[in-house]
């Protein structure tokens, strides 16, 4: 509540202004020649009602016009606008609002959120959707640039963000060799399926799981476990299913790979459904090329 | 045909709203999209009247349309960014609050686009970083959100109030 509090007490100190200057004015018309009072009054009562029109412009919130109105005006008002602007107004409010979503496409994630909450014209221009569409593109990939998410840019964004960083998570559960993570990051369903960088299917919820004990095993023995970075991340993201592609670059002999990773949403959270790893062929290097090869 | 020199020398006069008139080079006046046009129209006789800038902004703006008009033709040449022309920039661009607000809105005006994005983004780099109560302060944004309101957005986003 104490938001409107500084807002109502410049209406009425403004109010208070503009009352003094048409009291000083109504003054100084009755000093004046008494033929003239009649008229003087309507005057000034037309001066009163744009006086009130200028102020009622400035404290209406809209600031992209009280600056216009500002230069239209009178001398002194332009002097009070001015000052008003500089001890009242916020510029992030003053700029119109395609100079605003132009600036706010340059935030983060969190600094947009940050900003939608200083207050209600604030989070209005921080849920512009062109803002987060060009977050988007900044943040996660420029294809998907002819699609129109259902809920919106931001909702799409927070959508591919939270699965981007699921998708993180099955890199850190390899790079841990946690078994007990990988059965939990697994839809326990008969029809998951999981093709392994050497060419191995498996179908199942058991057989998958199986596989990568085996793996995780596997690795052991080299000792250390296999350093790999993971680039070109590009996530799809619909309603209850996802699916991320990705480029594994691995250090050792095999690799690099191309990857896909399925994932279906089910009791408030992402599964992984599936998940391919191919190796990737190298430069200048076209490889049996057929259909099916 | 005009000579090469005197296409040089040529100058273009840009008056402020406050009226005060400053002689640019044609190269740095193409800077601004819409003056461009103007001169490609022909219509840069006498000097030309820009009712929505000032003065102090108007020389700030010069400053920078004139340090890239020189560096333009070195960028095109290598096609890299230009490491002593962002340092220029960071420098240029770091002013109070009501200057950055001034150059905005002469940007948009005169469209200068290379000078709007430098001015945008430093207004995301003002507000990276800072916590609600510090974007509140630094751009005097009031708070008018209801106790209710402020709760409901706590209890959405607890993290970022911490």
């Amino acid at each position: 509540m104490d938001g409107a509090y500084p807002f109502s007490l410049r209406s009425i100190l403004i109010a208070a202004g503009a009352t003094a200057l048409c009291c000083l004015c109504s003054l100084w018309a009755l000093r004046s020649v008494s033929a003239g009072v009649f008229k003087k009054a309507g005057a000034i009562r037309n001066n009163r009602k744009s006086c009130g029109c200028a102020c009622s412009s400035c404290g209406g919130g809209d600031s992209g016009n009280a600056r216009a109105n500002g230069e239209m005006a009178v001398g002194r008002e332009k002097k009070a606008a001015a000052a008003e602007r500089q001890a009242g107004g916020s510029m992030m409010e003053q700029l119109v609002p395609e100079i605003t979503t132009h600036a706010l496409s340059y935030l983060d994630y969190t600094s947009l959120c940050r900003l939608s909450m200083t207050n209600s014209a604030m989070r209005r221009a921080a849920n512009d959707d062109g803002a987060w569409k060009a977050l988007y593109h900044k943040d996660f990939s420029l294809e998907q640039d002819n699609i129109t998410p259902v809920h919106g840019w931001k909702s799409y964004y927070a959508a591919t963000r939270a699965i981007v960083s699921v998708n993180a998570e099955f890199f850190n559960i390899i790079r841990e060799r946690s078994l007990t993570a990988m059965s939990r990051f697994w839809l326990n369903a008969d029809y998951v399926k999981c093709v392994h960088g050497s060419g191995e299917l498996f179908t199942g919820y058991a057989a998958v799981i199986d596989s990568w004990a085996m793996a995780f095993n596997w690795d052991q023995g080299g000792g250390q476990g296999v350093a790999f970075q993971i680039r070109d991340v590009r996530a799809r993201v619909l309603s209850d299913m996802a699916w991320v592609t990705m480029n594994a670059y691995v250090d050792m002999d095999s690799g690099p790979f191309h990857m896909t990773n399925i994932y279906e949403f089910h009791n408030g959270r992402w599964y992984m459904v599936h998940h391919h790893s191919s190796v990737m062929l190298a430069d200048g290097d076209p490889g049996p090329h057929n259909l099916f090869g | 045909m005009m000579s090469l020199a005197a296409q040089k020398e040529k100058k273009i006069v840009l008056r402020s709203s406050d009226g005060e008139e400053f002689e640019v080079e044609v190269a740095t006046a193409r800077q601004s999209k819409m003056i461009s046009n103007m001169i490609n129209d022909g219509c840069v006789e006498g000097s030309i009247p820009l009712f929505n800038v000032d003065a102090r902004t108007l020389a700030k703006v010069i400053e920078y349309c004139r340090r890239h008009a020189g560096a333009t033709r070195i960028l095109d040449e290598y096609d890299n960014p230009n490491e002593e022309i962002k340092s220029w920039d960071a420098t240029y661009i770091d002013v109070h609050q009501t200057i950055l607000y001034d150059i905005l809105q002469a940007a948009d005006y005169l469209e200068i686009k290379d000078l709007l994005d430098l001015a945008c983004e430093q207004v995301a780099n003002i507000i990276r970083g800072k916590h609600v109560e510090e974007i509140r302060n630094t751009f005097n944004i009031k708070n008018d959100f209801t106790v209710e309101e402020e709760k409901e957005i706590r209890k959405q986003h607890p993290w970022l109030f911490e």
